[in-house]
Parts: structure tokens; C-alpha cells; sequence
């Protein structure tokens, strides 16, 4: 089957943009979500769709799906790198439930109100297999308040900040921590497990206000695993906030299907009260993002959305809707809006530092971001950048004044 | 019914039972399984073969019933089977991944 899915590019209802999907991606998403028999998948295609299912985190639950059935693993040379991260996963994810026991354990005994987001929860509630669900970190939401004693228990088990080189700022630098909606740690090597403690679930205040936060921490429920207690988001909240997260979130972002699938088997493993959902979409005036998510979920596994929600969607858009950026903007001049978004939370001198960061980032980030060797100078993408920025910087600023003029006509 | 451990390395016997420590996970990987433990911070695999050997050894009431079940499923010498087994036995208790009890 090939399906052609659409994605939405203007704000007002002007024509959509088609996107075409690779194949591979099309056929790995019926592989996972039951739809088609892996049986079936002609040999030459199989090192497409593993490729694609290590590039979108898929590994596990594709070889899982596989190895279900009597298709010879051991036949194909091609299969070799799936095995080999999915025993990596394997590994990876013992030391991640090593650390969700530890760290829930020692919320609780102190009163913490932590509630585990993402894959954190979903691994251990909708998939058939927690090691089936890759996970980088572990994600923990706790209320704005508790957010320093958190932090406290964290570092008394040897968690720290840790050096990340596609940052501007330090973890621990102060005007990274007044931007930032969760803190970033490392545990101890050789686990070295990564900790987002989250204390606010979107970095942005304008699409989460501080009441709808509160309604967030509120939709709660206990879960037990191992004989440890532990709280996640009730499902109808899980599904909205993972909609936020897949859709606006990482909207720089192509599309990555874990998260995708994360809400395809929340949806498809849980009863879920629709109209709670739908009516919290429209309240939260996430309905455009709701819709495509679920339009998306819908073409690529199959979900089970009710026909009924995408009209009420689109029949309820209240004023005001929350569009995400990537809807009114093409990419370009997204990092000068973000930069004009975080000069709101900073004083004057903040502004300067972090201006002077943008401008002359250090030399790690340089080489992170520009893929440039160590040894190899770096000096010359320093120019590469500048002309991007003032490139970009000047493409928003003519979008803007044409979005004005336009919406003065209307 | 008598739960005494016996130490790591010590000789054991057919008639004993094999547990899994507390300090030991395990994850299935397609046919093989990974195993981990915690208190060494150690991995260990083991493929298909080695596999289905420390499930039955895990779920069965004894080491014999386990070599038992294995002696239907694997066309193998008795005594070689025997002999292969007790050397899985032997490494996963040194590594401390098995317990074995009386």
C-alpha cells in the first residue's frame, strides 16, 4: 500500500502540501502496526526498512515483530546491525529500569510528586516489552516547587549537569536555567544514565499556560511495576501532551516515529474518553495540532481515531488557535523567533550574554553543529554561520512585513 | 523444603535448583538473551542454545527435570548435553548470574 499523507503548510485554509513518505518508512509502519504480514516483504526490501527503523528507534519492536513469525534472522547479513542495536538497546534499557526503581523509590520517600512522562511510562504500560521501546533518558515531571529538592535527590545519587556540545549555554549556566522547562543530568559512568527532570511540560507559555499546566498535574495515576509504585499522566492527558511534544516540540525536527507509534499504541491499548480529549484539544486551542497527529497516526499504523473527532476538530477551531511556528513559518528565521521569545524572560544584561553566545558560540558546539573533526579549524564556519543568520534573520523580517500586509487586506 | 544456597564455583548436583539472584536482569534479544549483572556491572550474552538452557533452568523444579526437557529437544549425546550444561551452570554461578540451592 502507498499512501500519500499531507501536512499542513499555511495557517489560513490555503492548499495543502502533499508530502511523500519513503516507502521503506510507509512499510516498516504496517510491519509494526500489524497491517501487513513481515512474511510478505520481498528479500530485497528488507535492508530498506531496517535501515529506516534504526534511524526512527524501531529496531527492537521491528525485530520483535519479526521473530514472531518463522522468517530465518540469521540468513540475511543485513539483519546483523538490528540485532546488534537491539542488543545495545537491551543493555541500555537495564540500566534505565535500574534507575527508574532507584530514582521512584527515592521520590516517593521524600514526598516527591513525580510523574514519569514519555517513554519512561509508556515502555512499561503499552508495550508488549519495556526493552521494545528505546529510550535516551528517563522523564520525569515533578511540580514547579518540588523542582529543587528534585534536583537534590538527583545529584545525591550522582547525577550532574553534563557538558552537552549542541548547547549554547552550560546546563548549569543561570540564563540557561531561566529558559529551559526541564533540567538536564548524567549519571555515573558506566551506566551513565541521562535524567530530563522536567518542571514545566512545554518550554513555551504562550502554547501551555500556567493553568493548563496545572490541569496536567492534576490528571495523574499510579502505576506498579516491579513492586515500586510510580505515577504517569492519565491516558487523555498522555495522548495530549504527546501530541504537544511529537508536534511542536522537536518541530524542527522531520518526522520521528517512535513518537508516533508512542501514540498509535496509547490510543489503540487504552480506553480513552474522546470527548475528554477532544474537548480539552479544543480548549487548550490545540485543535490543528491535535488533528495532525492524528491524521498521521491514522495513514501510517492504522490507529483507531473515531471518525467523528477530526470534524469536531476542525468545527470547533476557536480564535486564537495555538498554531505552532513551523505552520506559520517556513524554517527560516526560527532561531531569531526563538531568540526574540527568550529576550521576554531576560534582563538586559542576560540579553547581551546570550546575543554575544549566539554569535560566538564555543568551539565544541561549532563542531557539533557543523560536523567538524577535532584537529580541523573551526574559524571559517563561524563566517558560514553568520551569513546564515543574517540570511534567515532578513528572510523573517520579509516574511513578517508580507504576513502583515496580508492580514491588513483581509 | 530446604532453600540453602550454595557458594559460587562450589561442586553441585543435578538434584539441586537454579534461581535467579535478585542483582541479576535479563532482556530477550530475537533468539538470545542478554543478561546483566548488577552488582559487577557485567553483560553477558548468550545465543539460542544458551538461551533455552537458563530458561528450563530457571522455570524447572530441578537441574535433572531441565536436562530432562532438554534431552527431547536437542538431538545430542546424552553425556555431551550433560557435560555442556553443567559448564553453563558452572560459568553463570562464577559470574554470579545463578544462584543454586539445595
Amino acid at each position: 500500500m502507498f499512501s500519500v499523507l499531507n501536512r499542513f503548510s499555511r495557517i489560513d485554509n490555503g492548499p495543502l502540501v502533499k508530502k511523500v513518505f519513503d516507502k521503506a518508512l510507509l512499510k516498516l509502519s504496517e510491519i509494526v502496526s500489524s497491517q501487513f504480514d513481515p512474511r510478505s516483504v520481498p528479500e530485497s526490501e528488507w535492508p530498506g526498512i531496517i535501515k529506516q527503523a534504526m534511524e526512527h528507534s524501531m529496531g527492537p519492536i521491528l525485530l520483535w515483530m519479526v521473530t514472531q513469525t518463522d522468517i530465518k534472522i540469521s540468513d540475511g547479513v543485513y539483519w546483523q546491525p538490528l540485532i546488534e542495536e537491539s542488543r545495545k538497546n537491551a543493555m541500555h534499557d537495564m540500566h534505565l529500569e535500574n534507575a527508574f526503581l532507584e530514582l521512584a523509590k527515592a521520590f516517593a520517600e521524600s514526598g516527591i510528586n513525580a510523574v514519569w512522562l514519555k517513554g519512561t511510562a509508556l515502555s512499561r504500560t503499552v508495550y508488549p516489552d519495556a526493552a521494545l521501546r528505546p529510550c535516551a533518558d528517563l522523564d520525569i515531571l515533578v511540580p514547579f516547587d518540588q523542582r529543587e529538592a528534585s534536583l537534590d535527590i538527583l545529584k545525591s545519587k550522582e547525577y550532574r549537569f553534563y557538558d552537552d556540545p549542541s548547547q549554547l549555554l552550560p546546563m548549569d549556566h543561570p540564563i540557561f536555567l531561566k529558559l529551559t522547562h526541564h533540567f538536564h543530568l548524567k549519571g555515573r559512568p558506566p551506566a551513565s544514565v541521562f535524567i530530563d527532570l522536567h518542571f514545566r511540560l512545554l518550554r513555551d507559555e504562550e502554547l501551555l499556560s500556567q493553568k493548563d499546566h496545572k490541569w496536567f498535574m492534576e490528571q495523574v495515576q499510579t502505576e506498579t511495576f516491579n513492586d515500586q509504585v510510580f505515577s504517569i499522566l492519565k491516558p487523555e492527558a498522555h495522548l495530549l501532551f504527546l501530541i504537544a511534544h511529537a508536534v511542536w516540540h522537536h518541530e524542527r525536527e522531520q518526522l520521528y516515529l517512535i513518537w508516533y507509534f508512542d501514540i498509535h499504541l496509547l490510543i489503540s491499548k487504552t480506553e480513552l474518553s474522546w470527548k475528554m480529549i477532544v474537548e480539552k484539544a479544543i480548549d487548550l486551542k490545540w485543535n490543528r495540532t491535535a488533528e495532525k497527529a492524528l491524521k498521521l497516526c491514522e495513514e501510517l499504523f492504522a490507529t483507531p481515531v473515531p471518525s467523528d473527532v477530526f470534524s469536531k476538530l476542525k468545527d470547533r477551531r476557536p480564535p486564537g488557535e495555538k498554531i505552532p511556528r513551523k505552520f506559520k513559518f517556513e524554517d527560516r528565521g526560527f532561531g531569531l523567533e526563538m531568540m526574540l521569545q527568550n529576550f521576554k524572560h531576560l534582563e538586559t544584561k542576560e540579553k547581551v550574554v546570550l546575543t554575544f553566545r549566539t554569535l560566538f558560540p564555543p568551539a565544541k558546539y561549532m563542531r557539533y553543529h557543523y560536523q567538524v573533526r577535532e584537529g580541523r579549524l573551526v574559524l571559517h564556519y563561524y563566517l558560514v554561520r553568520w551569513f546564515m543568520q543574517i540570511h534567515h534573520s532578513f528572510s523573517w523580517v520579509l516574511k513578517q512585513i508580507f504576513h502583515r500586509k496580508k492580514n491588513n487586506k483581509i | 523444603m530446604n532453600n540453602e544456597k550454595i557458594d559460587k564455583g562450589s561442586p553441585f548436583s543435578f538434584t539441586m535448583r537454579a534461581a535467579v539472584p535478585h542483582h541479576v536482569m535479563v532482556r530477550a534479544v530475537s533468539n538470545e538473551m542478554v543478561v546483566f549483572n548488577m552488582e559487577t556491572e557485567f553483560f553477558y550474552g548468550l545465543d539460542d542454545v544458551g538461551n533455552r538452557m537458563w530458561k528450563l533452568l530457571t522455570t524447572s523444579d530441578t537441574i535433572q527435570d531441565a536436562y530432562n526437557i532438554l534431552l527431547t529437544e536437542y538431538d545430542a549425546d546424552p553425556d555431551t548435553l550433560r557435560a555442556d550444561l553443567k559448564a553453563l551452570i558452572g560459568q553463570l554461578s562464577e559470574n554470579g548470574l545463578l544462584e543454586l540451592v539445595k
